[in-house]
């Protein structure tokens, strides 16, 4: 696949970024504005870390321990100066600054009950003008919600779920949609990871080295893709430095867990080397067996190991940064439940990344930003027999470039891209695999543009596609079908629109609507799988006739806030035409008589729920509650399997000088709407009982020795109940962990 | 410094990178037709086919007695094309012929370049035996349960035989 391409295809984006770069743009030649200031609350205390950012000029920075701040080489303007701290009112304004001034600022924020545990996209909207991510976390924020996984870290947000073969190959669910339909992306490109295809694949994200994460939907997703209709998970490492550093920072962290015996390690240093910026950062993990309610879950630890560094060159203008990075994972999945092997299994993960980044400031008349990304990445994982034996491998190049141009403000439209995007992957497998190597070939072109008119917001994307798979051998196989080259082309689009606030006396109400067209082509294993997967211990067979998956999504989100509480409600509902999912027939395979067969179907299904999401402040109590329901079905209006039942948290926090204390109660219904395939004779999905649980927490954040720290100690099921997640595959053999304490300290120097 | 150049080089280190990367760097093994294709099984002793499976659908059944042995039996493979063969005997052992059935009721002496095996019956039983063909290790087929009946000797229920041929038959090459 790679080698039949030619040269031009893949230096594209080169050619076009040559052509656009200005030798002189019209700029100030040596700008020498600088911005500088502190961060406080009413009470005159500094905020540490707050987060800063010139929108104009697309350049953040956080706040040093003593929540001072200082941006370097700002030309002569006026910018919109945003800042936000956990717990606090975003602050927004107006900045002016002439010629080589210094503009010294004394920000005081304010506290919010909406605080920044779930910033949404409507509420910073209306104080911003500007759409903001569904779902943001940043780097302390994470700390407190820590899992050994992206999935168990974000779980208990709203809508939120994971899907797991074990403790160590969780991925996140959204709305009961996963795989590809919920793209996982760091820094903003594929992780390049198997984990949307099977439960066993874990995803080579380990969030102990993220600084920030987000859920983007709507609009801004579909400028990433047009088939992540649940949204992309947007993981930054922040490995290419995104401004100057003016001096070195080192972000270290440290956690253990007694419920999986493990311990996690990390260290991030920012180096300001002459004119260049270093980062490197290293991760590790180590964990035995999870301990629950009834006994050790065999074969369920981790030892993963990551490496990262990049080097940028930061100016007034232009962002160019190099980065590399190096993930592995060893994992074992447990055995002897439905579906998954005897013995259980053996998983080794490796994955190298290799990226470029460009970002251009420019001065013309339409266009204010030029962006160039490239991201190579090299992914193998191996299965292994508990034997030792190697069982099935699986290997994937992928290549992404994307160029990015973006638009200067202009009556009513404001942040516009524009994107061109080639993609390109080779898979191969080995071993007890059948499944043909194949090459996917993927060109788009994306627009999204957001719209201020008065007090009415709103964001417009479109984003058309083409993609080739093509395998290695056209052949005939009477098991799967006519394996040969498959084209599909669409065309996605979204709109977002928001209401302004409508004042009901003491309540303020926004409402909104979004609408979003999604479109998705089977990938190569969708379509020509045809062999045994060990670690699921089935047969899988692909589907060479597959259609494209589309679908129609709305949804209709309502907020009321007064003073000291916040309630959201969100309702929302998709339409699938042929939507692919694995179906389990019940039939025992020819060729594998110990192994049932999964067969790939397409067929109509529709996904509809509700989101509550609740939070009140009294003083120093917060109390908070999220509700989420999901169902889905097919045409026939039969479930569809591995939807997750109705979850809900029920939380309670105090604020004691610099320490919080909280207790969680959280659960989810009894699932009895399950999966049964056509066949009388096969085995139905089973049913998995209500539950509830206990944790608790205290989080203290104070500063000693010139640095900012954080301290989290967490009980995590208080009572040791036991109790089974219904998207667990080996919920038949073993309950979700038990009684675990966990420990987490973060340094910030 | 030259903007231009700042951008250039770099972009162009990444893309000769990119150029030169090809198929074969692909970490996984890969699959040129290394495995063996099977979705039946035929075992055949004298030109007799005692017992078959074409998918999940058997017909026949194998028997012996205590004592005594049944073989040689040819292992014939059916292919997803509807045809069936005798594996090739590879020298350095890619593909091998395996048995696999509950308890210590017999014992089989498996003969890989003929492809062919001989079982012995150690007690009495109604049981089922399991073809494999295994590749570098792995399974590349496992047959469903074929009936296995293991009776006492002949002497021990008065001479009379148990044995009977199942009227099958399969056209091999």
């Amino acid at each position: 696949m790679w080698n039949r391409l030619p040269v031009w295809s893949r230096s594209w984006p080169l050619l076009l970024l040559l052509l656009t770069l200005p030798s002189s743009g019209g700029a100030e030649p040596h700008p020498c504005g600088v911005i500088a200031g502190r961060v406080l609350d009413a009470s005159g205390t500094t905020l540490p870390l707050a987060q800063l950012e010139l929108r104009e000029l697309r350049r953040g920075m956080v706040a040093d321990a003593r929540g001072e701040f200082r941006l370097l080489h700002v030309p002569a303007g006026s910018y919109r100066l945003v800042t936000s701290y956990l717990g606090y009112r975003t602050d927004v304004r107006q900045v002016q600054t002439l010629a080589c001034d210094t503009t010294y600022l004394q920000i005081v924020l304010q506290p919010d009950a909406l605080a920044l545990e779930e910033l949404n996209v409507r509420a910073v909207a209306r104080i911003e003008g500007l759409h903001e991510p569904a779902l943001k976390r940043r780097s302390a924020e994470i700390q407190q919600e820590l899992g050994l996984t992206l999935a168990e870290t974000l779980q208990e947000e709203v809508g939120l779920g994971s899907r797991s073969m074990g403790p160590a190959p969780a991925r996140p669910v959204l709305r009961g949609l996963s795989g590809n339909r919920l793209a996982l992306f760091e820094d903003g490109a594929s992780t390049g990871d198997l984990s949307a295809s099977s439960s066993d694949h874990a995803v080579a994200i380990d969030p102990i080295a993220a600084r920030s994460l987000e859920v983007l939907r709507g609009p801004e997703s579909l400028m990433l893709g047009a088939g992540s209709v649940a949204g992309v998970v947007n993981v930054d490492r922040g490995l290419v430095a995104s401004q100057q550093l003016d001096s070195r920072a080192i972000v270290s962290s440290l956690s253990g867990d007694t419920g999986k015996e493990g311990i996690g390690l990390a260290l991030r240093v920012e180096e300001p080397v002459g004119r260049l910026d270093l980062v490197m950062d290293a991760s590790l993990r180590e964990t035995g067996d999870q301990r629950t309610p009834l006994g050790r879950l065999g074969n369920s630890g981790l030892s993963s190991l990551g490496l990262g560094g990049g080097l940028a060159f930061n100016d007034d203008h232009l962002r160019l940064g190099l980065a590399a990075s190096h993930f592995q994972s060893d994992y074992g999945i447990p055995g002897g439940f439905v579906g998954g092997h005897p013995n259980g299994v053996d998983i080794g993960l490796e994955s190298q990344h290799l990226s470029l980044e460009l970002d251009q400031m420019l001065d013309l008349a339409l266009l204010n930003r030029v962006g160039l990304h490239s991201r190579a990445a090299r992914y193998y994982h191996a299965e292994y027999e508990s034997s030792g034996l190697l069982g099935i491998e699986f290997g994937v190049l992928s290549l992404e470039q994307s160029l990015e141009l973006g638009f200067r403000r202009h009556s009513v439209f404001e942040d516009g891209r524009l994107r061109v995007e080639l993609k390109l992957r080779d898979f191969a497998t080995g071993g007890l695999s059948h499944a043909p190597d194949t090459g996917e070939l993927a060109v788009a072109l994306a627009w999204l543009e957001h719209l201020i008119v008065g007090d009415w917001h709103g964001s417009v994307a479109l984003r058309a596609e083409h993609s080739r798979i093509t395998p290695d051998q056209e052949r005939f196989s009477q098991v799967v079908g006519h394996i040969r080259e498959r084209n599909f082309g669409g065309v996605g689009g979204a709109v977002s629109l928001d209401a302004p606030q409508v004042n009901l006396g003491s309540i303020r109400l926004q409402a909104g609507v979004e609408l979003l067209q999604g479109w998705r082509a089977p990938s190569g294993e969708e379509l020509f799988s045809g062999g045994p997967h060990l670690a699921a211990y089935s047969y899988e067979i692909g589907n060479p006739e597959l259609d494209a998956e589309r679908s129609l999504s709305v949804e209709l989100p309502l907020e009321f806030t007064w003073q000291g509480g916040r309630l959201r409600l969100s309702a929302f509902l998709t339409e699938f035409d042929d939507f692919i999912f694995p179906s389990f027939t019940g039939k025992l395979s020819d060729r594998r008589a110990d192994l049932y067969e999964y067969r790939t179907l397409g067929r109509d299904a529709r996904f509809h729920g509700l989101e509550w999401s609740q939070q009140q402040r009294w003083g120093a109590w917060k109390q908070e509650s999220r509700i989420s329901l999901v169902t889905g079905e097919l045409d026939d209006g039969s479930p569809l399997p591995e939807i997750p039942p109705l979850g809900f948290m029920f939380g309670l926090i105090r604020d004691v000088g610099p320490m919080q204390l909280g207790v969680d109660l959280v659960g989810a219904d009894r699932q009895d709407r399950v999966y049964r395939a056509e066949d009388p004779l096969a085995i139905a999905e089973a049913e998995t009982a209500g539950w509830l649980r206990a944790d608790a927490d205290l989080l203290w954040r104070f500063q000693a020795f010139g640095s900012y720290q954080q301290l989290h100690l967490q009980v995590e099921n208080l009572l040791d109940h036991e109790y089974r997640q219904h998207l667990s595959r080996i919920r038949s053999v073993m309950p979700e962990g038990g009684r675990s304490v966990k420990l987490t300290w973060r340094g910030w120097w | 410094m030259n903007k231009l150049y700042l951008a250039g080089l770099p972009a162009l280190l990444l893309a000769g990178m990119m150029i030169s990367c090809s198929d074969d760097d692909n970490p996984a093994g890969g699959n040129e037709g290394a495995h063996m294709d099977a979705v039946g099984v035929a075992l055949v002793m004298d030109g007799d086919t005692l017992v078959k499976a074409e998918g999940q659908a058997i017909t026949g059944e194998l028997e012996l007695h205590v004592g005594e042995s049944l073989g040689p039996v040819l292992a014939h493979s059916l292919d997803d094309e509807g045809l069936w063969y005798r594996p090739e005997f590879v020298p350095d052992g890619a593909h091998e012929l395996a048995l696999s059935w509950n308890g210590l009721v017999c014992a089989a002496t498996i003969n890989q370049e003929n492809w062919e095996f001989t079982l012995e019956g150690l007690e009495e039983a109604e049981t089922a035996l399991r073809v494999r063909i295994l590749h570098e290790g792995h399974d590349d087929y496992v047959s469903p349960e074929l009936p296995l009946h293991i009776y006492l000797s002949d002497a021990a229920h008065g001479g009379h035989s148990h044995f009977t041929s199942p009227e099958v038959h399969v056209d091999v090459e």
